[in-house]
């Protein structure tokens, strides 16, 4: 701890014994998914399929415009239609509506012959065209990272999962251990490394002692433990806790590159099964669910079926169900939209009313802000409608990660405030451009 | 379940609310009462205990009726001014700094002018400048200062000059005529402001608010920190015994109660760290100025309300990341330590050894 930059971390409660232990359920596939034309905010989506097609698992749905990501099928049957639909960025956003016809045909999107020596660029171009995006929530198209690859010494495989509630990364490290270090192999060639660390947090005995077992067999790949904060899973935060280097903008100037551990396991059964990703490991749980579990759910399905498979929510009161962990998930108004890939968790937390008193002005967000920011300030800048101030306090820095709300003892909606400043100086910019 | 949607992140809150920090501090200093309730039983007589309770009664009940008054007249609940506005820890806190002898009268004037002046006006809790119980600490004393006596005059009429006084009428040298041995300072054997002897419990309270993450120990590490640094160069100019002079200076008057629970007050304090430091240093330089070179002896109430005044100018010598220009944040606090180490070592080279005649006046003087 500094002493004149904080903390910048935070232990949370966790609560992720709610579904630490316990069995993995599988969402019954329905008659109908939807898939959203929605890459982490980016909507710039060519639709490649019109109404009637017929189509397989694996069928290319759509691409995205401004840079290469496709969207794929993951059921077979027809396409009925491009809908709106509510979705996890909280906006009605266009889907791609398929008729399931319980065949689950599939096609190939890759086909590798020789998955076990593949060149670089083999590797780079299995990473674009498998679809492989950043699975711990941003949906950041991985392949990006690694096309114009120069100097990266480290590959951090990022397993940490520091948001209260979620376990599916655990469960899918656990189950998946053998592809997991295979793709982080994979990840590791394609960037032309040296070596792999893979990162897990303390407190997870049996998952290291797996892990440590299957690295073995791979020489450049090492299992390290990290502390037990918030925000530890944020890719700077680990690169500076990991290596020791800080960076400006991107991790590649520390000569490092993060993937989430889910993404690792994707590109590994994708190379060696020639699929995208059709399901994925979502963790349910909060105090407003009956029975948190984990649960194997087909890309595009709502999330209303799946709490439907898993008991339902509480049954009185009032609540809030999030897309994502309580930290930087979003509270959607209905639970009609439906999981991506890149969707670790739904967190159903019952409604608290918080009782907010003035702000005291006591610095707890300045010293616990992970980019060492100063959210009070920030926040009386923005009451002042003071773009000229904000710029200086660098609000474009906030990665929004609610540490600042989480910390704050009145209770004000700070993370709101400085995301409300970000756009405030993000216009005065454009404007000053124009 | 209903499900709503909540427009803000996160949905996850810590524990801790500015309810329970309060609360923690209304402990603290609700102990720290009793504590010198006791201790003036222990040191005089039960009336003097009464006495005691009476002015933290009265104080009290002057701040809830303020409040109260206020809250009815802007439709607020009542409720509010407890759990809103934390009304009972101002006047605990100006009570604190008061002497045994102040007219009950004198209290409630204080008490009201602490929270209406210090407080209300300005918006209420959170919104003041400066910090309430000292805003009332200050009118009282430029005010009623005859009437703030160390005694009871109906009980008995004898007398002695606080340690502050005394030492200063020693010239800061803390001569024989200084007859306070430092066990008499850390057990609190003399006369003073209610809250004044009470340093190990007052040690022991700010280690364990600390602890709990009530305040930010930056403050009052500077601000204690920096006393003891300025006392060395003092002691090392005037020739003294430097260990000695600092455990008297750290020990003397309300600087503990003023570093541990009024200069960390989080409205009227910085709220970078950066800005704690620098905020603690100056709180040390003034308050070592004020005791050395003015005619008050005791330095804490007038410099922690200067630098009330210059907190949001503080708070703008570090704009953006605190994690950027760590050598310039370096620099600034030597360059502080150093501009406060000179001044501090050239003011204690005026002072001079006192005369022999002027020993004997040492025991009329008092506040």
């Amino acid at each position: 701890m500094g002493l004149f930059t904080g903390k910048g971390r935070v232990h949370l409660a966790g609560h992720k014994d709610l579904t630490m232990h316990g069995e993995i359920a599988q969402c019954p596939v329905g008659d109908t998914i939807a898939i959203p034309l929605v890459d982490g905010t980016a909507t710039d989506f060519e639709i490649c399929v019109k109404e009637g097609d017929e189509v397989k698992i694996g069928t290319l749905l759509a691409l995205r415009k401004s840079m290469y990501v496709p969207l794929y099928a993951t059921v077979s049957g027809v396409v009925t239609g491009i809908e709106k639909r509510m979705h996890a960025t909280k906006r009605q956003q266009n889907h791609v509506i398929i008729a399931n016809n319980h065949l689950d045909e599939k096609v190939k999107v890759i086909d590798i012959k020789d998955p076990d020596h593949m060149t670089q660029q083999d590797i780079i171009e299995a990473i674009k065209q498998l679809g492989i995006v950043g699975m711990g929530g941003s949906g950041f198209p991985a392949y990006k990272k690694y096309e114009a690859v120069k100097d990266i010494d480290t590959i951090i495989i990022n397993g940490v999962e520091c948001e209260p509630y979620i376990t599916s990364d655990y469960h899918e490290m656990m189950r998946q251990t053998q592809a997991l270090c295979d793709g982080a192999e994979y990840f590791r060639k394609a960037a032309q490394a040296q070596r792999v660390i893979i990162a897990i947090k303390v407190g997870k005995p049996e998952l290291y002692a797996k892990l440590e077992a299957t690295a073995k067999n791979y020489e450049h790949i090492t299992v390290t433990q990290v502390p037990d904060v918030y925000p530890m899973g944020w890719e700077r935060l680990l690169i500076e806790t990991l290596t020791k280097r800080t960076y400006d903008r991107l991790p590649s100037e520390a000569h490092v590159i993060v993937d989430n551990a889910a993404s690792a396991i994707s590109l590994s059964q994708g190379i060696r099964t020639g699929m995208p990703v059709i399901s994925r490991l979502v963790t349910v749980s909060g105090n407003g669910i009956k029975y948190p579990t984990n649960i194997d759910v087909r890309v595009g399905t709502p999330v209303h079926e799946i709490i439907e498979a898993i008991g339902g929510y509480v049954a009185d009161g009032e609540g809030y169900v999030l897309a994502g962990g309580p930290m930087m998930g979003r509270s959607i108004m209905n639970d009609r939209f439906v999981i991506s890939e890149y969707m670790n968790a739904i967190t159903v937390l019952k409604k608290q009313e918080e009782h907010t008193v003035a702000c005291l002005k006591c610095g707890e967000c300045t010293l616990h802000c992970p980019m060492h920011l100063q959210p009070v300030r920030i926040m009386q800048a923005e009451k002042a409608n003071d773009s000229d101030l904000l710029g200086k306090l660098d609000v474009m820095r906030c990665v929004e990660c609610g540490m600042c709300s989480y910390i704050c003892p009145s209770k004000i909606e700070v993370t709101d405030f400085v995301a409300k400043g970000k756009r405030r100086y993000g216009l005065t910019l454009r404007r000053k451009k124009a | 379940m209903i499900i709503k949607m909540k427009r803000t992140t996160p949905a996850y809150r810590q524990p801790q609310s500015t309810a329970t920090i309060m609360r923690d501090l209304l402990i603290a200093e609700g102990t720290l009462a009793i504590a010198s309730i006791i201790m003036q039983i222990y040191r005089h007589n039960i009336n003097y205990g009464l006495k005691a309770l009476g002015m933290y009664f009265f104080a009290i009940m002057t701040a809830v009726i303020t409040e109260g008054i206020w809250a009815s007249i802007h439709q607020k609940p009542l409720k509010s001014i407890v759990t809103d506005s934390f009304c009972l820890n101002t006047p605990i806190i100006f009570t604190l700094t008061l002497p045994i002898g102040t007219p009950y009268y004198v209290v409630v004037i204080g008490a009201f002018i602490a929270t209406f002046f210090g407080k209300l006006v300005y918006g209420g809790f959170g919104q003041n400048i400066f910090n309430p119980a000292l805003v009332g600490r200050v009118v009282v004393h430029l005010s009623f200062a005859s009437k703030l006596t160390n005694s009871l005059s109906f009980v008995d009429a004898t007398t002695s000059p606080t340690p502050a006084t005394a030492l200063a009428k020693t010239n800061w040298f803390g001569t024989s005529a200084f007859h306070y041995s430092l066990s008499d300072l850390l057990f609190g054997m003399h006369d003073g402001a209610l809250g004044e002897g009470l340093i190990i419990l007052l040690v022991i309270i700010g280690i364990i608010l600390a602890l709990r993450h009530v305040y930010d120990p930056r403050i009052t590490i500077s601000y204690l920190g920096s006393v003891a640094l300025f006392a060395l160069v003092s002691a090392l100019v005037l020739g003294i015994h430097p260990c000695v002079n600092i455990a008297r200076h750290l020990m003397l008057g309300g600087l503990m109660l003023g570093a541990i629970l009024m200069a960390t007050d989080p409205v009227t304090s910085p709220s970078s760290p950066l800005g704690k430091i620098i905020y603690g240093i100056s709180l040390g330089f003034l308050t070592m100025l004020i005791r050395l070179k003015a005619n008050y002896p005791e330095g804490v109430l007038f410099s922690i309300l200067i630098m009330n005044m210059l907190t949001p100018w503080i708070d703008t010598l570090i704009l953006g990341r605190t994690n950027q220009h760590l050598k310039k944040q370096l620099i600034i606090v030597l360059v502080a330590l150093c501009v406060g180490t000179g001044i501090i070592g050239g003011v204690s080279t005026t002072l001079e050894p006192p005369k022999q005649s002027k020993v004997g006046e040492i025991y009329e003087a008092h506040y």
